[in-house]
């Protein structure tokens, strides 16, 4: 059966956003995680016809995706995302959210049981300016990406590239592809050779372990 | 009066009567009536008079037998799957009559169903009555996903019809 059709507005996107979105297939079944103002999902239900619903807990964010005819429902991360179907969606995707989640580890082993793939995206803090601002005044870093004080943060599981990277080892999450880029979502030769130091948000594409 | 109190919730009913007592003073009250139990005593006067009894008995009944997923084996996604239209869910934690939870079950089975919805939870503390007030979030989000659908389908919205003179 064929979906309603998707409103005509469009949105200018953030960069961030234009790679994932770059990376889903047309017509695509999709499932945002921490949709925000449903940014992504407005611009894949319309250029990609894409069948996506996203998940928010935030009122005006939720008020905001009502306007963009986005599919959003309210639902926390937090309680579970049991309530998905195994396999039943194409990707499921969580922009900066990661960080901000009681149990990280958990909520990917789910968004790879409801999918074969997933993208993960979260901001750095082994990036340079982090390590000098702790290593020199000894305090926790408030940095361009990671704009909050340590009393005051959303961000209750910051970690760095290697850290997660280290997560995904143990817990068997299989690395499709990683992509790394700066504050103004640009990569270049220095990024791309010491991504830990040098970037500060990271795409990761995830798949299911492969079977021996 | 019991099912009066389903209509409303338990931080709506405390705000309203506490434990405030009718004659004002439990020491020299000799039978103890808190307004609460003035209250309800008055709503369910009102009610029996405003509804006949059976008829009340067989409305309620047909709200009990009511389900949608009955003529598809039971299965709610089946029963929505001919839906066309895109759906708003909304519902309101303090409905102990209709709960989020309920909502819930429409909501996953829609997402199943592969239709258009939304969904918001509503914070409130009227109830079942919820709906029918105007709360600012409740009439500001579904203000909001009406004009969406306004403007999908080219009708024009509230803001722009003019005022009838």
């Amino acid at each position: 059966m064929k979906l309603a059709p998707a409103p005509v507005h469009r949105y200018p996107m953030r960069a961030d956003l234009q790679i994932i979105a770059d990376r889903v297939n047309p017509g695509a079944r999709v499932l945002d995680l921490g949709c925000g103002e449903g940014d992504l999902l407005a611009h894949l239900q319309n250029d990609k016809q894409v069948n996506g619903y996203g998940l928010d807990v935030d009122p005006s964010n939720i008020a905001t995706c009502f306007a963009k005819g986005v599919n959003v429902l309210e639902q926390d991360l937090d309680k579970g995302i049991a309530n998905f179907q195994s396999d039943s969606f194409d990707m499921v995707v969580m922009t900066e959210t990661l960080q901000s989640v009681q149990s990280p580890h958990l909520l990917v082993h789910e968004m790879l049981r409801i999918a074969e793939e997933c993208v993960v995206t979260f901001p750095n803090f082994g990036h340079w300016r982090c390590r000098l601002h702790l290593l020199f005044k000894g305090k926790m870093p408030v940095a361009e990406h990671l704009p909050h004080s340590w009393y005051d943060t959303p961000n209750i599981h910051l970690c760095t590239f290697a850290d997660f990277e280290g997560l995904c080892l143990q817990e068997g999450f299989r690395i499709i592809e990683r992509f790394v880029v700066d504050a103004r979502y640009q990569n270049g030769l220095l990024i791309n050779r010491f991504p830990n130091v040098f970037g500060t948000l990271a795409f990761y594409r995830l798949g299911r372990e492969k079977r021996r | 009066m019991v099912g009066h109190i389903t209509y409303l919730s338990p931080d709506g009913m405390g705000r309203k009567f506490g434990r405030e007592i009718k004659s004002g003073d439990i020491a020299s009250a000799t039978n103890v009536e808190f307004q609460v139990e003035s209250y309800l005593h008055y709503q369910g006067r009102a009610f029996s008079r405003h509804f006949d009894a059976n008829t009340y008995l067989l409305m309620t009944r047909a709200l009990d037998y009511f389900d949608p997923a009955r003529d598809f084996d039971d299965s709610l996604d089946r029963a929505l799957a001919q839906a066309q239209c895109k759906f708003l869910v909304l519902s309101f934690p303090s409905d102990w009559r209709f709960s989020t939870h309920r909502s819930t079950e429409i909501v996953d089975a829609l997402v199943r169903a592969r239709k258009n919805v939304a969904s918001a939870i509503i914070q409130s503390d009227h109830g079942h009555d919820s709906f029918l007030l105007p709360i600012d979030r409740y009439t500001e989000a579904f203000g909001i996903w009406m004009n969406q659908v306004a403007d999908e389908v080219g009708a024009c919205t509230s803001a722009q019809i003019p005022d009838a003179r």
